[in-house]
C-alpha cells in the first residue's frame, strides 16, 4: 500500500481526518486573493473549494467522504436571499424616516424577523450541505422544513428566556433531534437519543463557572468606583484574579464544548452503527491560544505599519482631523490598500485556525461502533433542486 | 476477454452507487476499459474515456465514470497503479479543465457586476435621490438634521456667539436675502478652528474664521444665500439618500467581504464629489438671484470665494465642497455687478456683526 496520509484499511470504526494543512493553507490564500480582485464574488467558490478540501479529507473507516456541491448553487442561494433581505432591510429604513417611534416599534418586529429567518437559513443550509454528502456511493438526505425549525427554534429561545437560560440543554436536544431525525444516509434514517437531561447533567457546572465569572467582573468593576486608597492592594489583587480568570476562560469554555460535542454525537446512531466521540477540551483550548496569539500578532503588525504609514505624512494623516477638509485620492488609496492587506491576512488565518483546524479536531475524535451492521440501499431519487438551497451560505450566516 | 495486464495485484476499493457495501476489486486493464472484477467474477466494465478524477486527498485517486450509475466509485491507493490509469483515462481531468476556465469567467463576471453596480450608484442614485427627496416629509429631514447637528457641533464648535447688536445686524442681513421665506431655518455664528460656511437641513452656520474674513456685508450676505439655497433644494437630504442608496448598494453586493466596507466609503466619496458640483452650482444661481431681488451684486460673494478657495490645497466640505472653484461658478456670480439698491448694512451695524462672537456689549 502507498498511502503513507491514509489509515490501513483495517481500521474500520475510526473517522480518520487527513491533515494537509499545507494544501488548505494555499487553497485559502489563493481564495482570499480572488476575493479581493472580484470585489467579493469569488466567495462561493472558495466556500465550495473549502467544504470539498475538508469533506473529502475526512474518511469514516477509511473511506474519505465526497462533496458535491457547486459554487452556482451558493450563488442562486445568495440572490434569492438579497431578494427577500433587501426589502426588509429597505423598509425598516423607510420606518426610520418616519418617526423615531415607529421606528423603535419597528425594531421588535425587525429583529424577530432576522433571528427567525437566521434559523431557517440555517437549517436550509445544513440539509443543503447534508443532501450534497456522499460515503461510499451513497448521499444523504435531509428532509423537513427549515421554517419547522426555525418555529421550534423560537419557541423553546422564549422558554429559554423565561427560565434565565437554564431551558438550554433541552432546547438543544429538541432541536438536533429534529435535525437528525430528518437526516438518512441511502434509506437509513438516523436516530437522535441524547436527551437534554444528559446534557444538563453534562454541562450545569458551566452554569456556575459562567456566574462565578461575571461576578469577579462585577466586584471588579464596584470597586473601582468606590475606590480609596486604602484598598489599593485588594484593588490590584482582584484586578489580577480577573486578568488570569480571563486567560483561564477559554480552557473552561473548551472543556464544555467538547462535552457537548460528546454528549451529541453519543446520540446519534444509523441502523445498528453508533456514533461517539472522545473529544477532550485541550485540543480546543491549543486552537483557542494559537488562534488568539495569531490575532496579537497581526494587530501589532497592523499598529506598527499603521504608525509608519500615518506619520511623517501629512496628507495621509489629514484625512482624519477634523476640519482640514475632504481628502485626496492617493493617501485615500493607501489606507484602503492597508486595510485590506490586514482584512485578508486576517480572514486567512480565521479560515485556517478555526474553520480547519476545528473540523480536524473534531472529526477526528469520532467513531462508529458496529459500521458492519449498516447496511443501507440508495434512496430513491430526490428533488435536488438548488433554489434557496444555498441560502444561509450566501451570507455566511453560521454553520 | 483481452489482454491482462502485468500488475495483477491491482486493487482498488469500488462502491457501486447501490449500497453502501465497500468491495475490493481486482482490476485488468484492457485496451478500451477497465474491468473490475471481485472473487473472478466481471462486476463493472468502464470505459477509459469515461473516467473522471474525483477530488481526493493526496495519495489517493478517486475514480467515477459517466456511464456508470452515479454514485459508482473505485478508489485507488497505489502510486504505480494510478500512473497506469492515468496514462490511459485521457478524460481523467476534463472537469478540472472545465473549474480553470470558470475561473476567468467569474473574474470577467464580477468586474461586469461591479462596474454597473458603481455606475448604479454614480450616475442612477443622484437620478433616484432627486425624485425621492421632494417626496421625504420634514419631519425625517428635521431629525436628520438633528443627527448631524450633534456630530458637526462635536466636531468643528468652540462654541455660540450670542452677542445682541450683532445677532440683529445678522437678522437684518438675512432678511433683506429673503430668510424668512424659508421659516423654520435658524442662522447661527459658532467660534471655531475652521473658516467655512455649513447647511444642514434647518440649520446654517457660519463659523466665525470665515465671517472675520468677510471683506463688506455683500459677500456675506451672498454667503447666506447661498447657503439659504441648499436648505431650499433640501441638498443635505439629498446627499444623505445618495450617498445611503450607493452604500447600501455596495454593502448588499458585497456582503460579509472582508475589505469591501473600503470600497463603500471610496464610492461615497466618488459620488459626492461628482453631485455636489450640480448642488453648488444650483445654490450659486439661487443666491444671485436673492442677491439681484435686493438689489445687490452677487459678485462679491464670488470673489469672497475665490479668495478663500485659493488658499485650499487640498479638497473641501460645507461652502468649499466642489473645488477646485470653476471657472463657470465664477462667470455666473461674476456677472452680477450692478448695485441697484442702498448697501444692507450701514457700517456701525457691519461691525457689530463682525464683532458678534465678543461677549459683553
Amino acid at each position: 500500500m502507498n498511502a503513507p496520509l491514509l489509515p490501513a484499511m483495517r481500521e474500520q470504526t475510526r473517522v480518520a481526518f487527513v491533515n494537509d494543512r499545507r494544501r488548505f493553507a494555499g487553497l485559502v490564500t489563493r481564495g482570499a486573493i480572488l476575493q479581493i480582485v472580484t470585489f467579493g464574488f469569488y466567495r462561493f467558490w472558495l466556500a465550495t473549494d473549502i467544504r470539498r478540501h475538508l469533506w473529502s479529507h475526512t474518511a469514516p473507516g477509511g473511506d474519505p467522504l465526497e462533496y458535491l456541491g457547486t459554487a452556482k448553487d451558493l450563488l442562486i442561494g445568495f440572490l434569492v436571499g438579497l431578494a427577500i433581505l433587501a426589502p426588509v432591510y429597505f423598509l425598516y429604513f423607510l420606518a426610520g424616516l418616519a418617526a423615531e417611534s415607529v421606528q423603535a416599534f419597528a425594531s421588535v418586529p425587525f429583529l424577530l424577523f432576522l433571528i427567525v429567518f437566521r434559523d431557517f437559513a440555517r437549517y436550509r443550509g445544513q440539509r443543503y450541505r447534508l443532501r450534497r454528502t456522499v460515503w461510499r456511493g451513497l448521499a444523504f438526505s435531509m428532509d423537513g422544513s427549515g421554517w419547522s425549525y426555525a418555529l421550534r427554534s423560537a419557541l423553546w429561545g422564549l422558554l429559554v428566556i423565561v427560565t434565565f437560560g437554564l431551558a438550554l440543554p433541552w432546547r438543544l436536544a429538541a432541536l438536533e433531534r429534529y435535525k437528525m431525525e430528518h437526516v438518512c444516509y441511502g434509506d437509513v434514517r438516523a436516530r437522535f437519543d441524547a436527551t437534554g437531561g444528559g446534557l444538563f447533567r453534562a454541562g450545569w457546572t458551566l452554569w456556575l463557572w459562567v456566574a462565578l465569572y461575571v461576578a469577579l467582573l462585577a466586584a471588579v468593576g464596584n470597586f473601582g468606583r468606590g475606590f480609596t486608597p486604602g484598598d489599593l492592594g485588594k484593588q490590584i489583587l482582584l484586578f489580577l484574579v480577573a486578568f488570569v480568570a480571563t486567560l483561564l476562560m477559554p480552557i473552561v469554555l473548551a472543556a464544555y464544548k467538547a462535552r457537548i460535542w460528546r454528549w451529541w454525537a453519543s446520540g446519534v446512531s444509523f441502523g445498528g452503527a453508533r456514533l461517539s466521540s472522545d473529544l477532550d477540551g485541550e485540543s480546543f483550548v491549543m486552537i483557542y491560544y494559537k488562534t488568539g496569539l495569531a490575532f496579537i500578532g497581526l494587530i501589532f503588525a497592523g499598529v506598527a505599519g499603521a504608525v509608519l504609514l500615518f506619520s511623517g505624512r501629512g496628507g495621509v494623516g489629514a484625512i482624519f482631523t477634523p476640519g482640514a477638509g475632504g481628502a485626496s485620492l492617493l493617501p485615500m488609496l493607501q489606507v484602503a490598500g492597508f486595510y485590506m492587506l490586514l482584512a485578508l491576512v486576517a480572514g486567512i488565518l480565521v479560515r485556517i485556525f478555526l474553520t480547519h483546524d476545528m473540523w480536524r479536531v473534531v472529526a477526528a475524535s469520532l467513531s462508529i461502533a458496529n459500521l458492519d451492521r449498516l447496511h443501507s440501499r440508495a434512496a430513491a431519487a430526490q428533488d435536488v433542486s438548488a433554489l434557496g438551497e444555498g441560502l444561509s451560505d450566501g451570507f455566511d450566516l453560521a454553520g | 476477454m483481452a489482454s491482462i495486464s502485468p500488475v495483477d495485484a491491482a486493487t482498488g476499493v469500488y462502491f457501486d452507487g447501490e449500497t453502501s457495501s465497500r468491495r475490493t476489486v481486482a482490476l485488468a486493464f484492457e485496451t478500451r476499459h477497465l474491468v473490475l472484477c471481485e472473487d473472478g467474477r466481471e462486476i463493472a466494465r468502464w470505459p477509459w474515456s469515461d473516467l473522471r478524477r474525483i477530488h481526493a486527498p493526496r495519495g489517493l485517486m478517486r475514480l467515477a465514470s459517466v456511464s456508470a450509475p452515479t454514485g459508482a466509485r473505485l478508489d485507488i491507493a497505489e502510486d504505480a497503479v494510478q500512473h497506469m490509469i492515468a496514462a490511459r483515462a485521457t478524460m481523467l481531468d476534463a472537469s478540472a479543465r472545465a473549474e480553470r476556465g470558470t475561473l476567468v469567467k467569474i473574474l470577467a463576471w464580477s468586474l461586469a457586476a461591479a462596474a454597473s453596480v458603481a455606475g448604479l450608484a454614480v450616475f442612477g442614485m443622484p437620478l433616484l435621490a432627486d425624485r425621492i427627496t421632494p417626496l421625504v416629509p420634514a419631519s425625517f429631514e428635521r431629525r436628520l438634521g438633528d443627527a448631524a447637528d450633534k456630530q458637526l457641533r462635536a466636531l468643528f464648535v468652540t462654541g455660540d456667539c450670542l452677542n445682541g447688536p450683532g445677532r440683529a445686524a445678522l437678522d437684518k442681513l438675512a432678511r433683506s436675502v429673503g430668510h424668512a421665506r424659508e421659516t423654520g431655518t435658524r442662522i447661527f455664528v459658532v467660534r471655531s478652528e475652521s473658516k467655512n460656511a455649513i447647511a444642514l437641513p434647518g440649520r446654517i452656520y457660519i463659523l466665525e474664521p470665515l465671517l472675520a474674513e468677510a471683506a463688506s456685508p455683500d459677500g456675506l450676505a451672498g454667503v447666506l444665500a447661498h447657503e439659504l439655497g441648499h436648505v431650499a433644494h433640501r441638498d443635505g437630504l439629498r446627499r444623505v439618500i445618495q450617498n445611503g442608496g450607493a452604500s447600501f448598494l455596495f454593502g448588499l453586493l458585497f456582503a460579509d467581504v472582508f475589505g469591501a466596507g473600503v470600497v463603500v466609503f471610496a464610492s461615497q466619496w466618488m459620488v459626492e464629489a461628482s453631485h455636489s458640483r450640480e448642488a453648488e452650482s444650483a445654490a450659486d444661481a439661487y443666491a444671485r438671484a436673492r442677491m439681484e431681488a435686493a438689489g445687490r451684486p452677487a459678485k462679491p460673494l464670488g470673489d469672497f470665494l475665490l479668495r478663500m478657495t485659493g488658499e485650499r490645497k487640498s479638497g473641501g466640505f460645507g461652502l468649499f465642497s466642489s473645488h477646485p472653484y470653476s471657472e463657470d461658478r465664477r462667470a455666473v456670480l461674476g456677472a452680477s455687478t450692478t448695485e441697484r439698491a442702498e448697501p444692507l448694512l450701514s457700517d456701525r451695524e457691519w461691525r457689530d456683526l463682525k464683532a458678534i462672537c465678543r461677549s459683553g456689549s
